[in-house]
């Protein structure tokens, strides 16, 4: 079910009022009831998937608990459970190509007939929740939770299920286990994030990726075209991908519980590092605590460090899909996160500091993040050549034009952004300066702004959001 | 007795009620001053204002969307019939809501008796009803309306799902969001016509000359320019897609369209179908329903519909009892694959000669009383 569908909707506001009606004991299974009915609405059999999950999480962070003896074995056959499942079903016919192609470049022929597993919406990120969940008891910073309704509702909670954040064990349990209570203040957040989110989605994402399609599905785009195709691609799924957050985010807020912030201003980074820990957080810090540090992270030689960031890059860039350009994406930021490192140690690293530096050095990190946009959004590594071979010189006058006629569109469009960037960064100076009643007041004429805004440029025939895909 | 919920005992707490009655206020704003600015713009218009007159001559009226635009050519019609007038009525994206108006107010209010009224349609298009009837579209409908139109009203009641009519309540609400969305979209290109503008003054600058003639204060005209130029650029982007897809190179990215099972006499006892028939019927205006022959594969066969076999007969059943024709294209051999645009439409060069291939496979319909005197 989308979030931009009237039956998620009516969904939503009838389990709002129930669940604020009735008593708390009820208030978990009620809430996972709504969200297999959210994750099986157009696939039931998918729920026998959800269910699986959570099964095998309950299972083995039992299993940890009480055999400590045996919680090595336990862990690894879970995680291999957990981890198969989503290569079958998101990899297996990466994998078989793959080995197809490599079979047909050494002269052994090839494999015909590929095989097309359906990819069940968001695997990828209940995935990784049910792992960390699983490590976080192996390893102590959690204890095994025994109430099959809370462990479920911690694998299935609707609002982040399908596209995040992923959540951890230590953060989300006792947000579960609690008596929640809901205050206006907090209702007020809530419901300006989720009218934000959508914002996001259906006024910013929805539009610019009607000209982001058109330049990307151009068989001989000009330089500055398709340039202007990948700035605003970074815009489309920048706000597509954050917009959904918010609303998941919102959502959860109005029913009591708090999820992570995934996206904290990224593209006001300083550095690649800096953009990593702002951009997905959830994930970026899933690879960081699961993947990286365990294989030994900063702990072991310079070499071998490297090669440690450049697997776990990798990785996170297969995380996002079965091609190679997304592996291709991965290790580009890896490389430039390398190439932070090493720049910071050095003797011009002092340049980037103070206001000047610091315009230049986001400016820098802008223009390094864009260009990796152009190696996720075109799957074809051919394509991703020729665009690269492109000629600046070879454009036309006309066609400068209409890149910067479609630039100036896509500009307009992503105001919006540069401006809550703003506000986000003065939101405790102007709260000093505005009443309680002039902030409640400021929500409504905002509110009703965006509302007015998603009404009327919200495009018919939305697209799902981006990172459903994954 | 005390309920074991959070809230209660914060609803006893004054502040606590007060913060409540301030939220509630707060999404009141929020939803009312949209509602007041969307009903401010909304001027309403008078019904009927697109209505046209016809010459009393008038032979032939074709009613539709654009199937029926790229199909039938009133000036090949004309010279075939020695001067007999034709008249093709219109409106892209059209369904049947808007068919049945134009029939009832144009055709049949005209007092012109003509020989046939033609509506060329595709899968269930004739009693798939509740797309475009929405609120949204009354504008649209209005222009084509009489003062009241209840038989029009009961459809459009009868026909909506629960989730479309919480949408109907949205488009009461907030009122000419389509027009609204135009005119935004066109204050936009003027903002990226203006850095259009600033690319040419740059260029300029640089001492490149691109003869830049216009300057910021004519936006207006660097806007359509530049709209043209972009159009342009993406036409023949789609003009190389349809030809590689005419090749049978192109795949179709949303994969083969599987054929639903329709309950044919529930779909069609809550469309504008039987409205359309009794109109005809009643003022003895003959009709007739061509089920359009989609573009063919590359093998030469039809791509699978949207609907089952069985809907079409029923649907022919059920016009050809009411007394008027049905007349199945799908098997025509003359129609080829490089007649086409797309899939359902046909290509400009080749609507002449569709709209002679039409005449000719129904001569006993276009039967020119000239030539038969």
């Amino acid at each position: 079910m989308a979030f931009q569908s009237f039956e998620f909707l009516a969904l939503f506001l009838g389990l709002l009022v129930l669940y604020w009606t009735l008593p708390h004991v009820v208030r978990n299974p009620l809430l996972l009831a709504a969200s297999y009915v959210f994750y099986g609405y157009v696939h039931p059999w998918l729920l026998f998937l959800l269910a699986g999950y959570t099964l095998l999480s309950y299972v083995s962070t039992i299993g940890i608990q009480r055999y400590p003896e045996s919680k090595r074995p336990i862990l690894w056959i879970s995680v291999v459970a957990a981890l198969s499942t989503l290569a079958v079903f998101k990899y297996f016919g990466f994998f078989v190509d793959s080995f197809g192609d490599a079979l047909e470049s050494i002269g052994l022929g090839r494999l015909d007939g590929g095989l097309e597993i359906f990819l069940p919406i968001g695997i990828s990120f209940y995935t990784f929740q049910t792992i960390g969940y699983i490590v976080d008891v192996y390893r102590g910073s959690t204890t095994a939770r025994t109430n099959p309704v809370d462990v479920a509702l911690f694998v299935s909670f609707f609002p982040q299920l399908v596209a995040g954040p992923i959540e951890r064990a230590s953060r989300m349990f006792p947000q579960i286990e609690a008596r929640r209570s809901l205050t206006p203040n907090v209702a007020l957040d809530g419901v300006m994030l989720i009218l934000w989110g959508f914002f996001k989605k259906l006024v910013i994402a929805d539009n610019v990726a009607f000209i982001v399609n058109r330049i990307f599905s151009l068989q001989e785009p000009d330089f500055f075209l398709i340039w202007v195709g990948v700035l605003a691609f970074g815009i489309q799924i920048y706000a597509d991908f954050s917009g959904y957050t918010d609303i998941a985010r919102g959502t959860a807020k109005l029913f009591g519980i708090e999820l992570s912030q995934n996206f904290r201003a990224p593209y006001l980074s300083r550095s690649p590092v800096d953009f990593w820990r702002r951009w997905h957080v959830s994930l970026s810090s899933w690879f960081r605590d699961y993947v990286y540090i365990p294989m030994g992270g900063a702990r072991r030689g310079y070499y071998a460090n490297i090669l440690v960031l450049m697997v776990t890059f990798g990785l996170t860039g297969l995380w996002h899909g079965a091609s190679w350009n997304f592996v291709l994406w991965g290790l580009y930021h890896g490389v430039a996160v390398q190439g932070t490192r090493m720049a910071s140690v050095s003797r011009y690293a002092s340049l980037l500091s103070g206001t000047i530096g610091t315009i230049v050095s986001v400016g820098i990190t802008l223009w390094i993040v864009m260009f990796g946009w152009l190696l996720f959004r075109e799957q074809d590594l051919g394509q991703i050549s020729s665009v690269l071979q492109l000629d600046p010189f070879a454009a036309s006058l006309d066609q400068i034009k209409v890149a910067w006629f479609l630039l100036g569109q896509v500009v307009v469009y992503s105001l919006p952004l540069w401006a809550f960037y703003i506000y986000e960064a003065n939101r405790e100076k102007l709260g000093l300066l505005i009443s309680k009643n002039g902030v409640e007041a400021a929500s409504a004429l905002v509110g009703a702004a965006m509302l007015l805004a998603i009404l009327v440029m919200n495009p018919e025939g939305n697209a799902d959001f981006i990172y459903f895909q994954f | 007795m005390q309920r074991p919920d959070a809230i209660q005992p914060r609803l006893s707490d004054r502040s606590e009620v007060l913060g409540w009655v301030k939220l509630a206020a707060v999404l009141v704003v929020m939803v009312l001053v949209p509602v007041l600015l969307m009903h401010l713009r909304n001027t309403d218009e008078s019904p009927g204002n697109a209505i046209r007159r016809f010459r009393q001559d008038t032979r032939f009226f074709f009613i539709g969307n654009s199937i029926t635009e790229t199909r039938i050519d009133p000036r090949t019609i004309i010279s075939t019939h020695n001067g007999g007038v034709s008249v093709v009525l219109q409106n892209p994206s059209s369904q049947p809501a808007l068919w049945y108006l134009r029939l009832k107010n144009e055709v049949v209010a005209s007092g012109i008796n003509p020989e046939a009224v033609v509506f060329f349609f595709r899968n269930d298009e004739l009693t798939e009803e509740h797309r475009r009837s929405a609120p949204r579209y009354e504008r649209q409908y209005l222009a084509y309306s009489t003062e009241t139109e209840p038989d029009f009203d009961a459809v459009v009641a009868n026909s909506r799902s629960l989730a479309e009519r919480a949408e109907d309540v949205v488009d009461v609400m907030f009122p000419g969001r389509p027009e609204t969305r135009v005119a935004v979209e066109e204050y936009l290109k003027l903002v990226g016509a203006g850095s259009a503008e600033t690319a040419e003054t740059l260029l300029d600058l640089s001492g490149l000359e691109t003869g830049n003639q216009l300057g910021f204060f004519s936006l207006r005209k660097e806007s359509d320019i530049v709209a043209g130029l972009t159009n342009e650029t993406f036409r023949e982007q789609l003009s190389r897609q349809l030809q590689a897809d005419q090749l049978g190179i192109g795949g179709n990215p949303s994969g083969p369209v599987k054929p639903r099972s329709v309950d044919f006499s529930t779909e069609a006892s809550r469309s504008f179908l039987p409205l359309i028939l009794a109109q005809g019927t009643a003022n003895d205006i003959p009709l007739v329903f061509v089920r359009i022959k989609h573009r063919p594969e590359l093998d030469g066969s039809q791509p699978p519909g949207t609907v089952t076999g069985d809907y079409f007969t029923d649907l022919r059943l059920m016009i050809e009892d009411s007394g008027h024709r049905y007349a199945d294209m799908t098997n025509v051999s003359g129609l080829t694959r490089d007649m086409y645009y797309d899939k359902d439409h046909i290509a400009s060069e080749s609507k002449t000669d569709y709209t002679k291939l039409i005449l000719l496979l129904m001569t006993d319909v276009f039967t020119d009383p000239d030539l038969n005197r």
